[in-house]
């Protein structure tokens, strides 16, 4: 291989490095000094601290800790119960009515947070041992708290999104404002497959014959008390940055705020619940912001010895036309779903296609959504699928294996399905902030 | 003896560091609703509000880095990993730490202490809002986070390699 090949080397390295599983950030940081002292000798400790003090300096990315911090403290305010209890009541007794709540329930949810994990852990403990008793189809039921589950990773607030705004050099702002329509729309595209593939075999999801049946104002009672107030912080987190009122930081430190207000008014909050949420919300943010500074570390070196602008020469030439180079960009990014965890996939991708597809004179925040699509994707393919990884924990030992990569299968095509008309309706992503900000 | 004691130490440090810099989110969070606040009712936003947010933001998952390798919540990518031995793993950890980590850890903690030399020479200021805080604190806690997460790595390197040599399981 001749000098010229030298950054895709670098690029061989850290996959070699993050399959071998060593830790992400650590792997990054230390393919990225020793590629960056062949290619700059003593300039690559100034440099390497340097990229990671514009991570540190980041204002938007400290939105990352606050929607940590918003999940993290809904999760243990007892909202989920709530809401599931409330959906449930209206729904349960269509056919299939439970998998409906169930994901009906993860919309909300996702609205309301920017995490996913716990949250999958939290609403499968709630739908999985109901589904069951009232003798779903066991993939059916996994794979709506599954598939539910990762929409947090689109539906802002998301974590994904902040952390990808820096990345590509894009706003947050209007990055979250575009992710709306397509996040609600795989929401839909999921209830609707439900909703059909339970009328045709009603077997699948038996309707649920409740014991006690409540009035209609009972009915009203339990549902504000369980939707109104997730439902103000969502207004209040997304409103206020879509109406331009507050910064996605700010916003975000309100739903922190916020959530830690609902936990008190649910009487859930006492000083070791606080502990825990900080102790744990402080654990996962180093981890993501650690593996961010890194992998920027990582791709400062790899621009800047020209990998960029290797790939590019090279990804040009195969001359497939704007379409064929977008559409193997998105089977690329498919396919490291299945082994990489977000982040890496992220960072290792988003700063060397990004230039690219502008390039080639598409929209970079449309695209941006589709890469976001395409990682909530890789939520639910094995085997690195942390969906299947948290539900696993909670499953009971009739259910295997199997029924859990059996269960994402049609899900990962209602992904691709909502990943296509993205791609044929830009208008999905780009009407909202064309309507809000005006371009 | 004495030389676990010392590791027992590290650990002590980096799970005290850990907690103290959870706590840090909260005072974040109250000073951002605080600005709010400031701005749209009392029609007064702070000049302090913006740099503020940052330095805690930063602060918190800086010093968190060691506590969280303390409790090995850094994400790995453990496809592979995971359907080795455990003698394989901890000899993948041991190489991890020896090739990538501490070298990475030593130039960080080398080119840390360079950017606040600097910045003190400079007698650098913040120069985004009217506050202008001096910047060379804020960039001293980097070398300081990299040396916690740097000790840590010690203490977990020793446990790895003792199993990837057999001494321990």
């Amino acid at each position: 291989m001749g000098g010229e090949y030298f950054p895709l080397l670098m690029f061989v390295g850290v996959i070699i490095g993050i399959l071998a599983g060593f830790p992400v950030a650590f792997s990054l940081l230390g393919i990225a000094l020793i590629f960056g002292i062949s290619g700059f000798g003593d300039a690559v400790s100034a440099m390497l601290i340097r990229r990671i003090l514009n991570v540190a300096m980041n204002y938007v990315l400290a939105a990352v800790p606050f929607f940590v911090f918003m999940g993290v403290m809904l999760e243990r305010s007892g909202v989920a119960e709530r809401l599931f209890e409330a959906v449930q009541m209206w729904v349960g007794r269509l056919k299939g009515g439970l998998a409906i709540s169930t994901i009906i329930m993860c919309t909300i949810f996702a609205a309301a947070t920017g995490i996913i994990g716990a949250s999958v852990v939290i609403i499968g403990l709630l739908a999985l041992p109901a589904m069951l008793k009232h003798k779903y189809q066991k993939e059916l039921a996994l794979g709506c708290i599954i598939a539910g589950g990762s929409l947090g990773t689109i539906i802002p607030p998301s974590v994904v999104t902040v952390v990808y705004g820096p990345i590509a050099g894009l706003s947050v702002g209007r990055l979250l404002m575009a992710t709306i329509m397509p996040g609600f729309l795989l929401a839909a595209i999921y209830l609707i497959y439900v909703a059909l593939r339970c009328q045709m075999k009603p077997e699948l999801g038996p309707p649920v014959i409740l014991e006690h049946h409540k009035s209609i104002k009972e009915k009203l009672v339990i549902s504000a008390g369980a939707l109104v107030p997730p439902i103000v912080l969502v207004v209040a987190v997304l409103g206020s940055i879509i109406a331009g009122l507050a910064a996605p930081t700010e916003a975000a430190a309100l739903g922190a705020f916020g959530s830690t207000m609902l936990c008190i008014a649910y009487r859930k909050l006492n000083w070791k619940v606080l502990k825990e949420v900080v102790f744990e919300t402080i654990k996962l943010t180093s981890m993501i912001m650690l593996v961010l500074a890194a992998g920027t570390a990582y791709s400062g070196v790899f621009l800047g010895l020209g990998g960029g602008r290797l790939l590019e020469s090279i990804m040009l030439g195969w001359n497939v036309g704007p379409w064929g180079l977008l559409i193997i960009f998105m089977f690329i990014i498919f396919i490291a779903g299945f082994l990489l965890d977000w982040i890496s996939v992220l960072l290792i991708f988003v700063p060397v296609f990004t230039p690219i597809v502008v390039k080639l004179g598409f929209n970079p925040i449309w695209f941006s959504v589709l890469v976001i699509m395409m990682i909530q994707t890789s939520y639910l393919t094995p085997p690195m699928a942390p969906g299947i990884f948290y539900i696993k924990g909670i499953c009971p030992p009739e259910i295997k294996d199997p029924h859990l990569f059996r269960s994402v299968i049609p899900f990962v095509v209602l992904q691709l399905v909502g990943i296509v008309l993205v791609m044929i309706f830009p208008e999905i992503v780009l009407w909202l902030p064309e309507k809000i900000i005006g371009y | 003896m004495k030389f676990n004691g010392i590791l027992h130490v590290i650990s002590m440090i980096s799970e005290w560091s850990g907690k103290i810099a959870a706590f840090i989110i909260i005072p974040n969070i109250l000073a951002l609703v605080y600005e709010v606040v400031a701005r749209y009712v009392f029609n007064k936003p702070t000049i302090w509000s913006f740099e503020v947010t940052y330095f805690l933001y930063a602060g918190h998952f800086m010093l968190g880095a060691a506590y969280t390798l303390k409790y090995h919540r850094h994400i790995r990518v453990d496809v592979f990993y995971s359907r080795f031995s455990p003698r394989s793993q901890a000899m993948i950890d041991s190489i991890g730490y020896l090739v990538l980590f501490f070298p990475a850890i030593l130039i960080l903690i080398y080119g840390g202490i360079g950017l606040v030399q600097e910045s003190l020479l400079m007698n650098e200021r913040s120069a985004i809002t009217a506050w202008k805080p001096i910047l060379w604190p804020f960039k001293a806690m980097l070398p300081f986070a990299f040396l916690l997460l740097g000790l840590q790595g010690i203490v977990d390197f020793i446990g790895r390699f003792n199993v990837a040599i057999g001494r321990a399981k």
